[in-house]
């Protein structure tokens, strides 16, 4: 903690030491400090404080990350020094790296291989943050877009409360996305991992007021969950037989730690087991396609990884929950669900990469997934009619895009798709909020229209995201799109050609749909709702009925009336004159997007392919160190042989970018929307389909919700009849007993003095009334033995000797001194006494016989075996 | 007439048996504390009178620095004076306590009578 306090040391930024760059632990700890300040003072200091303290701390946290990026570049390419390992391989493959860490937060358990065992080893995990190519580039997305959106927000929060809520929620995302990107161990990912998918359900649920608002951020977190569960156990897998948490150890291990690529390489069994499951159920073709599948531990924790990953980053299967979170404010879609935190999935696959490249059945697996979600949820993105609904499938059609890039692969690819997606996709959205902002919050595309002249600066930026993500080219997704469709259609693994195709349709598809969401929004006369007040038809009011997504414009008390600088905005934006971008909330929309939309433009060039500038592009050639790449492992042959493709499937994109946009033109300009009206009249039963987008929603809540709610009913049954049963049933027999003994509670304490009283009378006659007999003796040396009668005050005693009984084997007093052999020797006997002490010479064991008689006439006789001393050992034990 | 202790535990039954019915049988809390207090006195009477009367108890055998043995005397054990004590101390606080109890009951209820504190009944 002390370490974290230190001044920065202004002297130093550029030129510090590999492993204590502290100027890392303030770009994590400011947007911490920012949440705590919004979320515990927000009230107190006001819409202007909060939105003050919330930019300023993502903001300066983006100012120390450009420091810390320029300080990374300086650095070289030097060995990291802590972790990375020794020897000449290790110094090859040494990443440029500044790291800083905190304080030791816990020691956890490892695997530690020994002598071809495995054993429980401890692992200290850190609180430590590392710099590489990879996080560099990710930290400035991320704090950067960040920044922007921050001050977005408080354009696009000043109609609403609870503003100083939002900005907690948003630092609070920003941190944990930090600790997600510059984490040094999967422990320290994982914290961050699970941060930003509270934020993420938290701010989808902002308007929690709505019913399905906060169901759409409980399926989030929900489904999160279920990918979570597959990355712990892929976790778990690797800390066990990888035998660290670190990135950096781990790849030193996959480097040059035989035992641990060994013990990774172990084969599961689960395959053969899955095997010999199907043969039993007579499937013999699923048989032999599990038994060709890779499940080494490795690939199995890879696998499980990339199970988390999809649930992240939203792919098939676990892709459903993205769409529903644009319930939350457009900044939070626009920074979470596009820009930064679903991008994760890909993130965490380019960490791994060195781990992911040894499987490619795992790749495949990878590849394909990505391909299916490009292709369907583009298909459902044409036919949404809502602008956030229209980019969110986009998104997931776009990551799955990022995934087939790592799936065959392309891991940098991947990456540079996600660094330009970022770009476009927070641009796009942003631009979605303004016109929502500006046009009363409506975003279905039908009511839309015209827009470009009423707000030409988010026309404009909308018009060059657009062409970004279609892949105009010379844009950004031109570059990054077409990568991946090249190494995908060149990928030495069986899949790729058939990824490359459903990519290429999904680009084709990407096209047309962006173009139909930017004709119908911005091209044509006017917006249609204020065409239709204008020609006094009385349309639907209540537009809310035609959208679930947004934001409850007439639920939310708005902000006017607390801030008195802003009067001059009465007219338009939520007003209900036509929609403007004057006013100072608009201008803090339109700032980023003007950023947003000129890094979409531009930030391409990074990736320039070969074919045209016959080297790597700048950002894959930045991150090679520290992500892997499938050449290098298939050889410069391969290589060699794919960029003579590259310009073939340049031109296939630009066709598929052509085809799309001539396709919506022609739709839904020169054919004013006929062609699309007639095919849903045509095929309306497979249009409904898609519209409902392929009802798997329907299906999910049919099966899994449908059978979660089952067995949760049958828990929650159980609980109420059965456990709730047998306590209230203790409870009841506890009650039954008490109404029994009820009247003997008088609550009179005279009556329960009473009855002590007679109790204790009772007891007293109880030990008087009871004939009592006892005989006790003291045995001396030469036969002397004074025997002591007990019985009770005023009795009388009558004594016998008898001799004892051989009786075999039962040694008994019973036995040995029977009642009736007293009896008779009683009857014998003197007369009673008083006197209890009595002395008798007795040299061999005898019994005594007793009968006391008390005063009341009663009588009771005893007997006892009377053994002299220093016979006690031999004697037989019957007293 | 030699007084024995016969007569010590006669006057202590017949003590206790006014304190108990007294307590049994009147009503008026401050009369039931007043009964509680005969009752704990009649049997420091026994305790006292016990003692008197006990046998002497014959001291173990102790061996002095020279290593004789020494007979100590016979000594008359002190125990029921001692449980008298006890029983004063405990009587005095069982009085505090009651009396408190019972003016808080007057403050309550406006009366004193023991049949009128029956929140308890079950």
């Amino acid at each position: 903690m002390r370490n974290l306090l230190n001044p920065v040391d202004f002297g130093n930024l550029l030129t510090a030491a590999p492993g204590g760059y502290s100027v890392l632990g303030w770009i994590v700890a400011l947007p911490l400090i920012g949440a705590i300040i919004n979320g515990i003072w927000g009230r107190k200091v006001g819409r202007q404080g909060v939105y003050i303290a919330g930019i300023a701390a993502v903001g300066t946290s983006f100012l120390l990350s450009l420091l810390a990026f320029a300080a990374l570049l300086k650095s070289g390419h030097a060995p990291s020094g802590e972790g990375a390992g020794e020897g000449a391989e290790a110094a090859h493959h040494a990443l440029r790296a500044l790291s800083y860490k905190a304080w030791d937060w816990f020691p956890a358990p490892v695997g530690r291989i020994d002598g071809g065992a495995i054993r429980v080893g401890t692992e200290t995990i850190a609180m430590r943050w590392v710099l590489d190519p990879l996080s560099g580039v990710m930290l400035l997305v991320v704090t950067g877009v960040g920044t922007l959106i921050h001050v977005y927000s408080a354009g696009y929060m000043s109609h609403y409360e609870g503003y100083d809520r939002f900005y907690a929620y948003l630092n609070l995302f920003i941190f944990a996305m930090l600790n997600l990107i510059l984490g040094d161990s999967i422990v320290l990912m994982f914290l961050g991992w699970e941060g930003v998918g509270l934020a993420s359900y938290l701010l989808i649920g902002f308007w929690y007021e709505n019913r399905d608002y906060a169901f759409a951020g409980r399926k989030a977190f929900i489904v999160n969950r279920i990918g979570d569960a597959g990355l712990i156990l892929g976790m778990t897998i690797i800390a066990w037989r990888g035998g660290t948490y670190s990135f950096e150890v781990l790849r030193g291990h996959m480097t040059h730690a035989r035992p641990f690529i060994d013990a990774l390489n172990e084969h599961t069994h689960l395959g053969e087991f899955l095997v010999d499951m199907l043969r039993l159920g007579g499937s013999e073709g699923v048989a032999a396609a599990v038994g060709r599948l890779d499940f080494t531990w490795g690939g199995l924790a890879c696998l499980l990884l990339f199970v988390g990953c999809a649930g992240k980053s939203a792919q098939i299967p676990l892709y459903v929950w993205l769409p529903d979170a644009m319930a939350g404010p457009t900044p939070v879609s626009a920074l979470i669900h596009a820009a930064t935190m679903v991008t994760a999935g890909i993130y965490l696959l380019c960490r791994l990469s060195f781990l992911f490249l040894d499987h490619p059945t795992v790749l495949s697996i990878i590849a394909l997934t990505g391909a299916a979600t490009a292709l369907f949820a583009a298909t459902i993105a044409v036919t949404q009619v809502e602008l956030k609904k229209v980019l969110a499938y986009s998104t997931v059609s776009q990551l799955g895009f990022m995934f087939m890039g790592c799936g065959v692969g392309a891991f940098t690819a991947g990456f540079f798709h996600v660094f330009t997606h970022a770009f476009f996709k927070a641009c796009l959205f942003l631009g979605a909020g303004a016109v929502m902002h500006a046009c009363r919050d409506k975003q279905d595309i039908r009511e839309l229209g015209g827009l470009r002249k009423y707000l030409p600066v988010t026309a404009f930026t909308f018009a060059v995201s657009t062409a970004a993500i279609i892949g105009f080219p010379g844009l950004s997704g031109f570059f990054s799109k077409d990568e991946i469709l090249w190494r995908a259609f060149t990928s030495p693994l069986g899949v790729g050609k058939v990824v490359f195709v459903m990519g290429w349709l999904a680009a084709i598809l990407t096209a047309f749909y962006m173009c139909r969401l930017f004709i119908l929004t911005f091209m044509g006369e006017g917006p249609r709702y204020l065409l239709a007040e204008a020609h006094g038809a009385a349309v639907d009011v209540d537009h809310r009925d035609h959208h679930q997504g947004g934001h409850p414009d007439g639920d939310e008390p708005h902000g006017h009336d607390d801030h008195g600088d802003e009067d001059h905005d009465h007219g338009h934006g939520h007003g209900h004159g036509p929609p403007s971008e004057h006013g100072t909330d608009m201008k803090l929309l339109t700032t980023p997007l003007i950023v947003l939309a000129a890094m979409a433009a531009v930030a391409g060039f990074l990736g320039l392919p070969y074919a045209f500038t016959h080297k790597e592009g700048v950002l894959a050639a930045f991150l090679e160190p520290a992500v892997g790449d499938a050449f290098v492992r298939y050889g410069h042959a391969v290589m060699e042989d794919a960029h003579k493709q590259e310009l073939l499937t340049m031109a296939l994109g630009v066709l598929a970018f052509l085809v799309g946009t001539g396709a919506a033109w022609w739709v839904y300009i020169a054919q004013e929307g006929k062609p699309a009206d007639m095919v849903s009249e045509r095929v309306p039963g497979l249009y409904r389909l898609v519209c409902d987008k392929w009802r798997i929603d329907e299906l999910y809540d049919k099966t899994f919700v449908r059978g979660a709610k089952l067995s949760a009913g049958f828990a929650a049954g159980f609980d109420r009849y059965v456990i709730d049963g047998l306590v209230n049933l203790t409870g009841i027999v506890a009650m039954a007993l008490g109404r029994v003994v009820k009247p003997l509670q008088t609550g009179a304490v005279q009556v329960y003095g009473a009855l002590i009283g007679v109790g204790a009378l009772g007891l007293v006659a109880w030990v008087t009334l009871m004939p009592a007999a006892a005989i006790t003796y003291t045995a001396s040396e030469g036969g002397r033995t004074v025997l002591q009668a007990s019985g009770g005050l005023g009795y009388t005693y009558r004594w016998a000797f008898f001799d004892m009984r051989e009786s075999g084997d039962e040694n008994t007093l019973a036995a040995r001194c029977p009642m009736d052999a007293a009896e008779a020797a009683l009857s014998r006997a003197e007369a009673p006494t008083a006197e209890t002490r009595r002395e008798e010479s007795i040299t061999r064991p005898r019994c005594a016989a007793l009968q006391a008689e008390s005063p009341f006439g009663r009588r009771v006789t005893t007997t006892a075996l009377v053994v002299p001393a220093g016979l006690e050992a031999n004697a037989a034990n019957g007293h | 007439m030699t007084l024995h202790l016969g007569h010590y535990l006669a006057l202590s039954t017949l003590l206790f048996t006014i304190g108990a019915a007294g307590f049994l049988l009147r009503r008026n809390a401050l009369v039931a504390l007043m009964c509680v207090e005969l009752m704990l006195n009649a049997v420091n009477l026994t305790l006292v009178a016990a003692n008197r009367w006990q046998r002497p108890v014959a001291a173990p055998a102790v061996t002095d620095a020279a290593g004789n043995v020494v007979e100590a005397a016979a000594r008359i054990p002190q125990t029921g004076h001692v449980f008298a004590f006890f029983v004063i101390a405990v009587a005095a606080a069982e009085a505090a306590v009651g009396l408190a109890i019972v003016l808080s009951f007057y403050r309550l209820r406006k009366t004193v009578r023991t049949d009128a504190a029956d929140l308890l009944r079950g």
